[in-house]
């Protein structure tokens, strides 16, 4: 049984707000394409710099869930496998596409990211985008 | 209780200006007038009557026998007669509507013909012909009419192409107004060889014709005493306007641009803050009673650090002259008994504090022999559609279906209104017939017309109360009608202020708009019926447009999965374009102007001038161009707070869509009772072509590119069957009243997938382990807030967490929406790992 609570535990300071606070759970099909993007907000706070990928400061990662018990294939380094340009827009891809294969099992059974960086690389970040 | 005050809020992004918008600061006294100079202070509203009072007693004196001004207003209002008996004002209103028993008629060649038609101001609808008299300049109304013969369905931007005062050219009473924000070049031959092609297939083209309104008749909206009272008074405000920028000439005139103008009040010179321009003190002093030059700072040209303008000629000049014509619009023409409870609507106007939201209006019973698709009395409903609509042409003195419909494209003169329209109506009944499979029952969550609002600081109500604020104000109005057939109506307004992209928000609507509610899921995943967009200042992409538009509009399956949907142009966006491609499937285009209302008449005609100039942000333009003294809720009747609108412009704005809707809600109960059901399958994406060209294979891709490559697959058909819901989105901006707070999706690595690889490369998760109990991990805004949050406002406001003076408002009441669930990036360890997840899966583990 899938629960809402999960979610609504996670965000404890909003129990306390006076309206609606609507309770979610990310269904099954969550993701429809295969793509995952970051997206930045306009604020003076650092940025996603041109040379974040090159210098390995910054490395987009995932995993997918792959022959039971909780076994994941992990596929590092996501953002090498299509090249995208990222610099001043407002939403960067951390993967592109899936195969097939990877879609379906994305679709069903969810998808981890990971964005792997160094100190220097860090940058502002708000909505995390599945698609 | 809000809990707004006991949250962290984020003024992260308060630093960031809005469009470069420089913040304005003003003196802490302002707000109120010169209590020297006038009584005036719109603390509550008695003050507000003592306004009427006191600006009645400025023209009583004013206007003594031997007041010039006196002398000048009689001779302008004889002159005004003489005029109107020289245009040869006839009987009755021009027939822009045929009248037809039958509502939405399907051909409506040539109908108009401007035979007799004094009142020149209307353009025959549905026809692409023009009478001659229509181009008359003779006639203040013809500032609602679109001189462009083909211009009807043209999407105008008029944020961009306002004019700007010319001050130093000195007005002579009307000529009138000639804007015509879709004027267009002389066409070619080739253009006028298609265009004749074109006319030779009009004939095969519906356009749109209101049914009847039989409350217009018999209120006589619709005579020459009606018409040609508003008219005389028009040409009166027009008259006032030019008498002050003659005398006074043009607020703060930006002297870089324009050299030649004659400020109100000169710039100073820097060293010692002395005019730059030698100036008419006399004549400066036989209104305004503040010289710029003793209130103005040395490095900040005049008024910005006092608003003395407001201060003298609104409430010295135009104020006590509106009270003038209002006292006489509600002598002559007062709004019928019949019409007034759509105009009240439970607001209290003595003390607007105790305002509460109208009681529905009884829809009455179905008849059950007749037609069980209803819970309510289709004409007792319909009834109701009618006097609103009555009442807003009362208001808007004869001329609210030219005002508000130029606030949306396609206009009923475009072959594309009918579409637009029809879409409309069958979204409208699916929602009826919704309400009457769960029994009608107005308490049942169901029983909702839902509309999620996305859009910048405008949108969010910021300088406003939220009160005042455009989706609040169309939820009141349409609330009553709505509940009279037993709808609920919804407003889930995800509006941000400007220090947020609008790219990524488009992108997350489905979310951010609470449509994962699960009470929906549950029930049939109810979702938003009409999402609209207004963002006047930050804007997205014809890219980022497109790909909500069509994930809106097609593919949708069953009776909840489309969103009907409205928006802004955004940039490089072609309007006319999307209208022709998609206005048939609900597709419409607001259009926004920003500190002139089209009631306002523009700059460069001389009716502007007690405001300050386009490129002069000021807080608090007062007054409309019609001398409406509050907006119907009471509220002050500013145009522009800061560079925000004012309430009076939120108010327009909620009309235009209001209009639109009950004119919808009109066709559906129609249609309903004609038997004709709304259809319940959509155009797949694949059966409608991407406007958008392919991107450039030469450079890696944009987000954006992959858009476009996605709208254009030949997957594009299981990509989008998702709806607006095939983008899921976690963290960021949304948290409105009435929406989702969006989940946070961020996970420790430990834990993770990650966490080998993590810890074998001497990295750190980025999300502590107890990041849900810890408070400094997340930031987290509330989703409503203090009304002047999202931007710094210095001491314009005595109270930032309410409105005080200029909006008698309760602290509840101004609460507007803004709000987040952010990480903290202060936290930055060596080497981490941000981990996310996008699984339901997850959910079991707790």
């Amino acid at each position: 049984m899938v629960s809402s609570l999960c979610w609504h535990s996670m965000l404890t300071p909003h129990d306390q707000l006076p309206i609606h606070t609507h309770i979610q759970e990310v269904p099954p099909g969550a993701i429809t394409i295969g793509r995952i993007l970051i997206c930045l907000p306009r604020g003076k706070g650092p940025k996603l710099e041109e040379d974040s990928f090159s210098s390995g400061n910054v490395r987009f990662h995932i995993a997918l869930p792959a022959g039971g018990n909780d076994g994941y294939k992990i596929v590092e380094d996501t953002h090498k496998t299509t090249p995208v340009t990222f610099v001043n827009e407002e939403c960067v891809p951390m993967v592109v596409s899936l195969d097939d294969a990877d879609l379906k099992v994305a679709r069903e059974g969810g998808v981890w990211a990971a964005v792997e960086w160094k100190k220097e690389g860090i940058f502002d970040f708000d909505y995390l985008v599945a698609m | 209780m809000p809990r707004a005050l006991g949250l962290a809020v984020d003024l992260a992004h308060d630093d960031d200006d809005e469009e470069q918008h420089s913040l304005i600061e003003l003196s802490s006294n302002s707000g109120a007038f010169n209590p020297e100079h006038s009584t005036y202070s719109p603390n509550n509203q008695r003050r507000r009557r003592s306004f009427t009072t006191t600006s009645l007693r400025h023209l009583g004196s004013a206007s003594s026998t031997t007041s010039p001004f006196c002398k000048l207003m009689a001779a302008l209002f004889i002159l005004s007669i003489i005029c109107v008996y020289k245009l040869g004002l006839q009987e009755g209103r021009n027939v822009a509507y045929e009248e037809s028993s039958n509502g939405y008629i399907e051909d409506v060649e040539s109908k108009n013909s401007g035979d007799s038609a004094g009142y020149q101001v209307l353009k025959s609808k549905g026809s692409g012909e023009k009478s001659e008299n229509e181009d008359s300049n003779n006639n203040p109304w013809v500032l609602f009419h679109d001189k462009d013969d083909n211009g009807g369905g043209k999407v105008v931007q008029p944020e961009k192409s306002l004019p700007t005062p010319s001050p130093t050219k000195l007005e002579t009473p009307p000529p009138v107004p000639t804007y015509t924000p879709t004027q267009q070049e002389e066409p070619s031959d080739a253009e006028e060889e298609e265009e004749e092609e074109e006319d030779e297939d009009e004939s095969s083209i519906s356009f749109y014709k209101p049914p009847s309104n039989p409350y217009i008749d018999k209120f006589k909206f619709n005579t020459s005493a009606f018409l040609t009272f508003h008219q005389n008074q028009w040409k009166q405000r027009a008259q006032n306007a030019i008498d002050i920028k003659t005398k006074y000439g043009s607020y703060c005139s930006n002297v870089d641009k324009f050299p030649d103008d004659k400020p109100m009040c000169p710039p100073l010179q820097v060293v010692d803050n002395t005019a730059i321009y030698e100036w008419d003190v006399k004549i400066l002093n036989q209104g305004p009673t503040v010289q710029c030059m003793e209130t103005g700072t040395k490095d900040i040209r005049c008024g910005r650090s006092d608003p003395w303008l407001n201060k003298t000629i609104w409430p010295l000049v135009r104020g006590p002259f509106c009270a003038v014509q209002d006292k006489q619009r509600n002598e002559k023409i007062p709004l019928p008994e019949e019409l007034k409870p759509y105009y009240e609507l439970g607001y209290d106007r003595v003390d607007p504090t105790k305002s509460t939201d109208g009681k529905p209006f009884n829809g009455g019973t179905p008849s059950p022999s007749k037609n069980k698709l209803f819970t309510f009395g289709p004409k007792i409903v319909q009834d109701h559609l009618l006097k609103f609509e009555a009442m807003l042409d009362h208001y808007y003195q004869g001329l609210s279906t030219q005002l508000l419909e130029r606030q949306l494209s396609p206009t009923p003169e475009s072959e594309y209104y009918l579409p637009m329209l029809t879409s409309y109506a069958n979204q409208i009944s699916r929602i009826i017939l919704r309400s009457t499979k769960n029994g009608g029952d107005i308490n049942d969550e169901m029983n909702k017309l839902v509309i999620g609002v996305l859009g910048d600081s405008v949108t969010s109500g910021t300088d406003n109360c939220y009160y005042d604020a455009w989706p609040e104000q169309l939820r009141r109005q349409l609330s009553p009608i709505f509940a009279s057939m037993n709808i609920n109506i919804e407003i889930r307004n995800a509006g941000k202020n400007g220090g947020w992209n609008l790219s990524p928000q488009m992108l997350c609507a489905h979310d951010m708009l609470g449509v994962n509610d699960e009470r929906y899921i549950e029930n049939d995943g109810l979702g938003l019926d009409f999402l609209f967009q207004c963002n006047n200042f930050v804007k997205a992409t014809a890219v980022d447009a497109e790909h909500l538009i069509r994930r809106a509009l097609l593919g949708g399956s069953g009776s909840h999965s489309t969103t009907v949907i409205s928006m802004n142009l955004q940039k490089d966006m072609d309007g006319d374009a999307f209208i022709e491609r998609y206005s048939k499937y609900g597709l419409s285009i607001g259009n926004v102007y920003q500190d002139a209302l089209p009631e306002l008449g523009l700059p460069e005609s001389g009716y502007k001038y007690w405001f300050p100039a386009n490129d002069r942000a000021f807080w608090g333009m007062q007054g409309d161009g019609f001398c409406h003294l509050t907006t119907r809720s009471g509220s002050s009747s500013v145009v522009n707070r800061n560079w925000h609108w004012g309430p009076k412009t939120h108010q327009t704005y909620a009309d235009a869509y209001a209009l639109l809707l009950v004119r919808a809600t009109r066709m559906a109960i129609d249609d309903l009772v004609a038997g004709r059901m709304p259809p319940d399958s959509f155009p797949k994406p694949s059966d409608v072509e991407v406007l958008m060209d392919a991107p450039s294979e030469d450079t890696p891709p944009s987000y954006r590119d992959l858009y476009i490559s996605d709208m254009i697959s030949e997957k594009a058909d299981n990509n989008n069957n998702g709806g607006i819901s095939g983008v899921r989105c976690a963290v960021g901006a949304a948290n409105q009243p009435n929406s989702t707070l969006l989940s946070h999706w961020l996970r420790p690595a430990e834990g993770s997938p990650f966490e080998e690889k993590m810890k074998s490369r001497n990295g750190v998760s980025f999300v502590p382990i107890d990041h849900l109990n810890s408070t400094g991990f997340y930031k987290v805004s509330s989703p409503i807030s203090p009304p002047n949050n999202a931007v710094e406002v210095g001491d314009w406001v005595a109270d930032p967490t309410s409105f005080g003076a200029e909006a008698p408002r309760t602290r509840e009441q101004c609460l507007h929406v803004d709000g987040s669930t952010l990480v903290n990036m202060n936290n930055k360890p060596d080497i981490s790992w941000l981990v996310w997840v996008s699984s339901w899966r997850i959910c079991l583990s707790y």
